[in-house]
């Protein structure tokens, strides 16, 4: 497995915080993100033994529940169109010498497409493999490093653009 | 040759997305522990299953071993007609009775004895008691007539 452990405490101390960022995707706040992540984790853990690919199976199950419940709060509420994050709740919890620096990668992410970003969360901060990220996202794995390759691409075009008064 | 690493991937990587709060930690923790018992009872289902089919197996081969055995009748079974038609031999008939009481008096009395010399059941601690062969006096005091 990938946090080399199987005790769930393991598992969350690992994935957490790359899972609540994936949930952050399509869930508009923090809160709702914390009760996607319970969710998706505690299915996980009662049916991890019948999957191949644990890490990958995990975050699939973020990704099941994260849109349950986004189309959920759109049929109570078809006044919203996209995901609008509450002021102030940022994806990352930065140092205040990272503030600025963090609030433009923040919002650069924002501008990616939904298949890159989602890649690009799960490499960087899921740490998985393009294979694991190929399971989660069910694509195979050389398309899974080409839209990490564009969302690179785009996430330093974005950071030039904004660095540029 | 390692390629060296992006710098923009090492600069994401530095930031850290937010931690999960210890209230869903704690809610998980309760969650996962309510599930224990939930897979404790999917294992006993295939064991009941387990139990009622071994039931079923031994219940069909005990009706196969004992049904063989219908033909021949245990032993006992046949000893006992034979007992009780000894015993209907040496026992008293109310005919029996009538013959030697319509012959005399005397073969009824032997009769008599001869057959309470041969009860199953008698009880040496009985005592026989003829209570209408006692005169009238002894029946006074015996009841505390004065």
């Amino acid at each position: 497995m990938a946090g080399g452990s199987d005790h769930w405490t393991d598992w969350l101390d690992r994935h957490g915080p790359a899972l609540l960022l994936f949930a952050r995707q399509w869930v508009a706040g923090h809160a709702d993100a914390e009760d996607v992540v319970q969710e998706a984790f505690v299915r996980f853990w009662r049916s991890r033994d019948s999957v191949d690919e644990p890490a990958g199976y995990l975050f699939a199950c973020v990704k099941h529940c994260a849109l349950d419940r986004e189309r959920q709060r759109q049929r109570r509420s078809r006044r919203e169109e996209s995901v609008a994050r509450p002021e102030g709740e940022s994806l990352f919890s930065c140092r205040p010498e990272q503030a600025e620096r963090g609030a433009l990668i923040d919002a650069a992410l924002q501008s990616l497409l939904e298949v890159q970003r989602e890649v690009l969360v799960l490499k960087i901060w899921g740490g998985l493999t393009f294979p694991q990220i190929g399971h989660a996202l069910q694509i195979s794995a050389n398309t899974a490093a080409s839209r990490y390759r564009y969302a690179l691409a785009k996430l330093r075009e974005q950071l030039v653009e904004e660095s540029i008064p | 040759m390692m390629k060296s690493p992006d710098p923009l991937e090492v600069e994401l990587s530095a930031l850290e997305p937010q931690r999960i709060s210890d209230q869903v930690r704690r809610q998980i923790a309760e969650r996962l522990a309510a599930t224990v018992p939930v897979r404790r009872r999917w294992i006993w289902k295939p064991a009941l299953a387990g139990s009622l089919a071994a039931a079923c197996l031994a219940a069909v081969a005990w009706w196969w071993l004992g049904g063989s055995r219908v033909d021949a009748p245990p032993e006992f079974v046949r000893s006992l007609p034979t007992a009780a038609a000894a015993a209907d031999v040496s026992r008293p008939t109310l005919l029996a009775y009538q013959r030697a009481l319509a012959r005399s008096p005397e073969e009824l009395e032997n009769l008599l004895n001869s057959h309470a010399g041969v009860t199953p059941f008698r009880d040496p601690q009985l005592v026989q008691i003829g209570a209408f062969t006692r005169s009238d006096a002894a029946l006074h005091s015996l009841l505390g007539d004065d």
